[in-house]
């Protein structure tokens, strides 16, 4: 069952509810008021009837016989031509009938229960045979010779059929109005209840794959405030899914290349073992078959190695930055670096940077290596260190090669080389600049490179200060 | 007969390929970027070029357009091994693609059947009166075609390939009867004997004893 259909039925079975009530309520206190009336109208008949009969029963003859006389008198009385009477019976003092125009319908045992009368006005209602219903009104009346009660019958049919009217009437009318109600109820529900069905849609394409769909119902109820949650709900869901989505593009790439760059080693490999393997060829060709595969053995040895590396950066959370004094830094540098020319010049600089300062030796001795690569024996290779107020910037400046901008924004990609062959043959696996790219994210700041072919190149790296300079890790 | 151009900025596997290529009879030449590739094609006219497609400078689908223009056939040899480098690389006319790691006699027989569909040359290998055909799968001696089971054929044109080098008998069975756990190379002796018989051949397959078999030159004794 839909929600609005549920929705209409309830609202419907309240309305006929409370209708229903209103109606019986008003129904009964209009029958009680009609009833009031009856009643005051039945006592108010009683009394002209009961001045009527004293006045008609005084008897006109001074010697007559009481009894038969009073008996005849009330006889005529009531059967008096002209002014049409209600029912009427009159009862003696010790309670026999002495005259009566009840209809013959109503039993004289129920009207026996209204005699004698008593001096207050007593009413009470009857049921004659016919099922008609009166109202008895039964009270005394004072004549010179003796008390009479009299019983006047009043009926209530005309009453009763006023009810059942007004009845039928009301009930008619609650059935049409209900019938409009419902019609007007379906359509409010079906109204309220679109905004539903089309979230409903909406989170049905989306689950089905359509991430960009949202609902952006108007208005400022609920039902808009949940589209207004859905539509905040299914853009998170597209970004997380974007997000994935270029994860994966990029480790496929980064996968691609890596195979890439395991075939080239592989080829070679291969096929000088294999030429090796298969005949005794001469001298200088095995010297250089086996000088190949040692040399690209160890080439995929340094990029294995270098992999390992980017991979742990890779999944590392950023760590924990500590002061580190620059020249510390430098001092250890110009230890682990290789001795060869050009040698790299330092800046002379106490500063106290914020890092990780294995990671940082890491990043600048890469940088270093890349710098002298790139730049002949006589060239230079420097360490600037530029201060701002809060932020330190680092510099490796190269008097080298420089690199084509059509390659500067790669050269931070896992494998990517500008020159593969040169790179090769100075031990180059094309991951350097890519730990060195993963180092300074790690450090919340990027490499900025710039170069012109020719001239030389520039990379800067930008760290925050530390706050006290008096604590040192040197 | 003209060289073959070898475009490979990856110096190891141009030589490898220029070595593979002169120890089946070939004259290369090489180039180790796509500049000089393509100076090379618009000096000289080639049989046939092997390319690789990520060349520094000039690609190999753009040395592959200028190569159509003189007909010269060219087969790409490269890591990409997506279906769509495939495809895209054959569909510009490439006529053959080799994907690396490749064997070297893997690529001496592309060459060779490339060579032959685009009707360049048919090589023949001969040795002492006996020519074999290679694409045609025909053995002659003295003009008399011979009937050779398939892996006296395969024997065979291994020793003439590779003639005056001795091949070790390991790698020799492994050719042939492929990388068998049950390692026996009795099956290689007696393959030798029936080709000896065969071909009226006694010293000119040489034994190197223990070692492995060898096809004697021409003027060796």
């Amino acid at each position: 069952m839909k929600l609005g259909h549920k929705l209409t039925l309830a609202l419907l079975c309240v309305l006929a509810l409370v209708l229903g009530l209103c109606t019986l309520w008003t129904q009964d206190r209009q029958w009680e008021r009609a009833l009031q009336d009856a009643r005051s109208a039945a006592l108010a008949d009683w009394q002209r009837e009961a001045d009527a009969l004293q006045q008609g029963l005084l008897p006109d003859d001074q010697y007559s016989n009481y009894n038969e006389e009073l008996y005849s008198r009330a006889w005529r009385h009531l059967m008096q031509p002209g002014a049409p009477r209600a029912a009427l019976a009159v009862y003696g003092q010790d309670g026999t009938l002495l005259a009566s125009s009840m209809p013959v319908t109503l039993a004289q045992d129920e009207l026996a229960r209204a005699v004698p009368g008593d001096a207050d006005l007593q009413l009470l209602t009857a049921v004659a045979a016919d099922g008609t219903r009166y109202f008895l009104c039964s009270g005394l009346v004072l004549l010179p010779e003796e008390c009479v009660t009299l019983v006047s019958a009043q009926s209530l049919d005309g009453l009763f059929a006023d009810r059942a009217l007004r009845l039928r009437d009301a009930a008619l009318t609650q059935v049409a109005a209900l019938a409009v109600a419902a019609l007007l109820t379906l359509l409010f529900c079906r109204r309220m209840v679109r905004p539903l069905e089309q979230l409903e849609a909406a989170s049905r394409r989306i689950a089905a794959g359509a991430y960009d769909r949202r609902t952006a119902l108007p208005g400022s109820d609920e039902i808009a405030g949940l589209s207004r949650s859905f539509d905040a709900m299914a853009a998170a869901v597209q970004e997380k899914v974007n997000d994935l989505q270029r994860h994966l593009q990029a480790r496929d790439a980064f996968v691609a290349a890596f195979t890439h760059e395991l075939k080239t080693p592989m080829t070679s490999m291969l096929g000088y073992a294999d030429l090796l393997r298969g005949a005794e060829v001469p001298a200088a060709t095995r010297r250089k078959a086996a000088d190949f595969i040692y040399h690209e053995s160890k080439r995929l040895e340094a990029l294995s190695g270098r992999l390992m590396e980017l991979m742990q950066l890779e999944h590392e959370t950023p760590p924990a930055l500590e002061p580190v004094r620059l020249d510390a830094v430098f001092r250890q540098l110009e230890r682990a670096l290789p001795v060869g020319a050009p040698m790299p010049v330092f800046a002379d600089c106490r500063t106290v940077v914020l890092a990780q300062r294995e990671l940082l030796c890491d990043l600048l001795y890469n940088l270093l290596q890349n710098a002298r690569r790139a730049t002949p024996a006589g060239g230079t290779v420097a360490v600037e260190v530029q201060e701002e107020a809060d932020r330190v910037t680092l510099t490796v400046r190269d008097t080298g090669c420089g690199i084509p901008a059509g390659d500067l924004p790669h050269v931070t990609e896992p494998f990517y080389m500008v020159d593969k062959s040169r790179a090769r043959d100075q031990g180059g696996s094309g991951m350097g600049l890519a730990l060195c790219a993963r180092i300074a994210e790690l450090h919340g700041t990027r490499l900025e490179l710039e170069s012109r072919p020719g001239a030389g190149t520039r990379v800067h790296l930008t760290l925050q200060k530390a706050k006290e300079d008096g604590h040192e890790t040197a | 007969m003209r060289p073959i151009l070898i475009a490979e900025d990856e110096r190891p596997i141009a030589d490898l390929i220029e070595l593979t290529l002169t120890g089946a009879g070939y004259a290369c030449e090489q180039a180790n970027d796509g500049g000089t590739a393509a100076d090379l094609i618009a000096e000289h006219d080639y049989e046939l070029a092997v390319l690789d497609i990520m060349l520094p400078g000039i690609d190999g689908y753009e040395l592959l357009r200028y190569l159509r223009s003189t007909g010269t056939p060219v087969i790409f040899v490269t890591a990409r091994t997506t279906l769509q480098d495939r495809v895209r690389g054959l569909n510009l006319g490439a006529d053959d693609y080799l994907t690396k790691p490749f064997e070297p006699l893997e690529l001496v027989a592309r060459v060779e059947s490339v060579l032959r569909r685009t009707g360049r040359a048919n090589v023949v290998l001969r040795a002492f009166g006996v020519e074999l055909d290679p694409a045609a799968h025909t053995v002659t001696r003295d003009g008399q075609p011979l009937h050779l089971a398939p892996r006296e054929f395969e024997l065979l044109e291994l020793l003439m390939r590779n003639r005056g080098l001795t091949l070790y008998r390991e790698v020799l069975y492994e050719r042939l009867w492929g990388d068998d756990e049950a390692f026996d190379t009795r099956p290689l002796d007696l393959c030798i004997a029936r080709l000896r018989r065969k071909l009226g051949w006694k010293e000119e397959i040489h034994t190197v004893f223990r070692v492995g078999y060898r096809l004697e030159q021409e003027d060796a004794p």
